[in-house]
């Protein structure tokens, strides 16, 4: 099984280049506008959000309900497509809907400014300065909505896999080197890819049966499905919806088990494996209970710009196609295990501790380098990412580096708050260091009061006294020093306070 | 001790009061996101305290409340910096001419710090720009929080979509708040923001609502961007003051012990009441805070020897504003309080009803 993904601007040739390698490759060819109608046809407000489009980033924004059911209904229609049959799709930021499922191949396509602007005179019979406005609109429009939608700058070559210039090259050499390369193992659907996709189905499709339902609809909800298990995760000023849930969900063929959360905030744990002993599991479990958080475990199988150079070297393959579909898949897919394997039995254990604690938040695996994992985040409201053990088969150095790296990168790239399992410790357990602060704050803030509270004539006589007129300045500094020391004084103290009694 | 140059005599009762009224204001502050100077500087003037030195030293309080809370947002990512810088510009401009006009009519009243009928003038210029503000502020508030409960949906967009379409150059990326404005738009926003604030405390009841619903900024980005720019024209506003002799240093540590405690059970109110709510509450309380200084407009026109009105009426006035004020604190900190307990034993129910439907699992 294979799938290719083209992402097209206007009048690229991507249309073309799609269809004819489906052609070529003897598999259906489906396009965002199939989709769309079909999703239209269920209800969904596509044209409304469109044209929302076109308005400040205010008034689309609160359309977010909106959007998670379009991205709900459209990630079911195309992963249930791919389950029955090969194809190639493309659409704007084609890959994204398909985003953390291995083994696809995400191709773009670009032509020269010069090429488009000559297809829009030729096609729409427009003037060459009215037709390099079109272009130019048509860009940041479909920029705009790809950055609404997923969150991420499509233009970025780190989504995708090849990127073809129609500038340089031929269609139909084109159309061979991506009909070449789709042959490559890598890119052949594995167990693990085809389970993946199979959890993507079943999430999107008990996400949009929520958001279509009147019962559950007005709740912002988060649904995902792991191994048949559908997690649903919301919020306590929404807990009516609490009885309807399964309801709404007992139509749905294959769900195995609905785990339901209230929590008010939602955790992001990424790790490459779970140990409920290990790993900072516990801690994590415990700031979860605190925070009023529901956690959602990653199993993190990282692929792509962060490799170390010998692993690249090692990937090399010719194209002679009885060789490469004999060859094992690479691009670090997840294998399929068993029930019995540990590491699978231990992940279970953990998902199961979470939600015997009422704090779980879903599972999932992902596969895909840190700008694919940006754009998976991004379409998630985390109130935090919490990063635990990666990248355990490097060497410690690179290990420690590469963590860091990847923290670097989505720190700077969200407003999340990014910590690692020993900053989740400093950051809310109640310490000796805590205690220390604890005590400083008060000290500072007692010895400011009861300075002010026990010389009230004097410091009032400077500050407004026309006897120390002259010194006015003095008393401006005063002012402009004492308030903010005992606001952050007494503010620590308070917040060092209610950590110490876990009201934080 | 004795009061000195309008200071007020603080003794264990009023300072007490002060501390609740810190509180009070802290917990509204971290339920409805505003500063509460619009309930803190009322009350320290039913307490006594002139009009000019409840703003002057509301506003140092605001300034260390700011600089602890933007930082917090700042860590969040919801300050946008070069939004917050632009509006300064202006913003310091506007914070100087109402402490230049507040110093003006104190002194109107008498030769330097007067006695309290001395700030008669000033009260009233005060009080009158409270009510007018906020009465506008508290109903817009009302109407969109009833416009919700029919639609379901957020705040009102169509100011921001008209204003969207404002084009008068230079125009201005602002990248964290996602939007590009006119540069004299952004201007004249941090003008009335800088003023207000100058004026009665509250510039954030302008400048959030300004960028939500005039620049489209959203609401989280709106409200760390307006502490942002309060932690500026705070620490300006507290200087200029300062420069005075308006600073009640010892209002100002009253005021930060309640209200540093206050804001986290507002904060925590948020988390488990609805939006709606949340609005409906927080119009009721400006608008019996409004209420409650219009109540006292006519004394001090009576002060200003602009109507007579009897002592028995004056007294009256003052006790019925005092009342008002404190009923419409108190019951909203209640109305926060019942909200969050009742939550409580919501989600004790319910937690309850999962584990039921859990070992029943299909």
């Amino acid at each position: 099984m294979s799938v290719t993904t083209v992402s097209r601007g206007t009048l690229v040739g991507g249309r073309e280049l799609a269809t004819r390698l489906a052609r070529n490759l003897g598999c259906a060819c489906v396009s965002r506008e199939d989709l769309t109608e079909e999703a239209i046809k269920l209800g969904v407000p596509v044209d409304e959000l469109q044209q929302a489009m076109d308005k400040p980033p205010r008034v689309y924004m609160q359309m977010s309900k909106e959007r998670d059911q379009y991205l709900a209904c459209m990630t079911m229609l195309l992963s249930e497509r791919i389950l029955k049959e090969d194809l190639v799709y493309y659409g704007h930021a084609a890959q994204m809907l398909l985003c953390g499922v291995p083994n696809i191949l995400r191709v773009r396509v670009l032509a020269h400014p010069e090429f488009r602007i000559a297809s829009v005179i030729h096609g729409l019979g427009l003037s060459r300065e009215e037709a390099k406005k079109y272009v130019q609109k048509v860009d940041e429009d479909r920029e705009k909505w790809v950055r609404f939608l997923y969150g991420v700058d499509w233009s970025d070559p780190a989504h995708y896999d090849l990127v073809v210039h129609l500038d340089q090259m031929g269609l139909n050499n084109a159309v061979t080197a991506v009909q070449a390369i789709s042959h490559l193992p890598d890119f052949k659907l594995t167990p693990a890819s085809t389970r993946a996709l199979k959890d993507l189905y079943l999430g999107s499709k008990a996400h949009f049966a929520l958001s279509r339902d009147p019962r559950t609809s007005f709740a912002g909800m988060r649904v995902s499905a792991d191994d048949g298990v559908v997690q649903v995760t919301y919020q306590p000023q929404q807990s009516e919806v609490v009885t309807h849930v399964r309801e709404v969900l007992s139509s749905i063929d294959g769900i195995k088990d609905i785990s339901t959360t209230i929590a008010q905030n939602s955790m992001l744990f990424l790790q490459d494996e779970f140990d409920h002993r290990a790993g900072g599991f516990e801690d994590v479990m415990k700031v979860a209970h605190q925070a009023d958080a529901a956690v959602e475990l990653m199993r993190f199988a990282q692929v792509g710009n962060l490799l170390e150079p010998e692993d690249v070297l090692g990937d090399t393959f010719t194209f002679d196609e009885t060789e490469t579909t004999d060859s094992p898949p690479k691009s670090g897919a997840v294998e399929e295990t068993g029930s019995e394997d540990p590491v699978e039995e231990e992940f279970h254990r953990c998902l199961s501790e979470l939600r015997q604690k009422g704090c779980s938040g879903g599972s999932s695996t992902f596969c895909g380098n840190s700008k694919a994992l940006l754009t998976r985040i991004s379409r998630s409201n985390y109130s935090m990412i919490i990063l635990g053990e990666l990248f355990k088969k490097k060497s410690e150095a690179n290990r420690i580096r590469l963590r860091d790296e990847l923290k670097n990168f989505l720190s700077d790239n969200t407003n999340i708050p990014i910590l690692d399992t020993t900053e989740l410790l400093q950051r809310f357990r109640f310490g000796p260091r805590q205690l220390i602060r604890l005590v400083l704050a008060l000290l500072v803030s007692v010895i400011l009061f009861v300075a002010l509270f026990t010389h009230q004539e004097q410091v009032t006589a400077f500050l407004a006294g026309e006897e120390y007129g002259h010194l006015r300045w003095l008393a401006v500094a005063l002012v402009v020093v004492v308030s903010p020391l005992f606001a952050v004084s007494f503010g620590t103290f308070t917040r060092e306070l209610l950590r110490m009694f876990k009201l934080e | 001790m004795p009061g000195l140059d309008g200071f007020l005599a603080l003794e264990w009762s009023n300072a007490l009061q002060v501390v609740v009224l810190g509180f009070i204001g802290g917990v509204l502050s971290g339920f409805i996101g505003s500063g509460g100077a619009f309930f803190m500087t009322p009350g320290m003037m039913n307490l006594g305290v002139p009009g000019v030195i409840a703003v002057g030293s509301n506003i140092t309080h605001k300034f260390g409340k700011a600089l602890v809370g933007s930082r917090r947002h700042g860590e969040m990512g919801h300050v946008d910096k070069k939004l917050g810088l632009f509006m300064l510009i202006t913003a310091l401009i506007g914070v100087k001419v109402a402490v230049w006009l507040n110093e003006k009519l104190f002194q109107m009243g008498a030769d330097g710090h007067g006695e309290s009928t001395g700030s008669a003038a000033g009260d009233l210029y005060i009080s009158a720009v409270f009510v007018l503000i906020l009465s506008i502020v508290s109903v817009l508030i009302l109407r969109d929080a009833m416009r919700t409960q029919k639609k379901g949906e957020g705040p009102s967009t169509r100011l921001a979509e008209f204003f969207s379409k404002v084009k008068i150059r230079p125009m201005v990326t602002f990248k964290t708040a996602d939007v590009t404005l006119s540069f004299w738009l952004v201007a004249l926003a941090g003008l009335f923001t800088g003023y207000l604030a100058g004026t009665i405390g509250v510039g954030g009841f302008i400048g959030v609502p300004a960028m939500i619903y005039v620049f489209g900024v959203p609401t989280a980005v709106a409200a760390g961007t307006e502490l942002y720019l309060a932690m500026f024209m705070g620490a300006w506003g507290a200087i200029n003051y300062a420069m005075g002799g308006f600073v009640d240093l010892r209002l100002v540590l009253l005021l930060y012990l309640g209200s540093l405690s206050g804001i986290y059970i507002g904060a925590y109110g948020t988390k488990v009441c609805k939006e709606r709510m949340i609005r409906l509450v927080t119009a009721v309380i400006i608008l019996l805070s409004v209420l409650s200084r219009a109540v006292n407009i006519p004394v001090y026109m009576h002060d200003l020897a602009m109507i007579d009105i009897s002592a028995e009426a004056s007294r009256l006035s003052s006790s019925l504003s005092k009342i008002l004020l404190f009923a419409s604190g108190i019951a909203g900190v209640l109305v926060i309080l019942i909200a969050v307990f009742r939550a409580y034993l919501r989600r004790r129910k319910i937690q309850e009803l999962l584990s039921r439907l859990g070992s029943r699992a299909p």
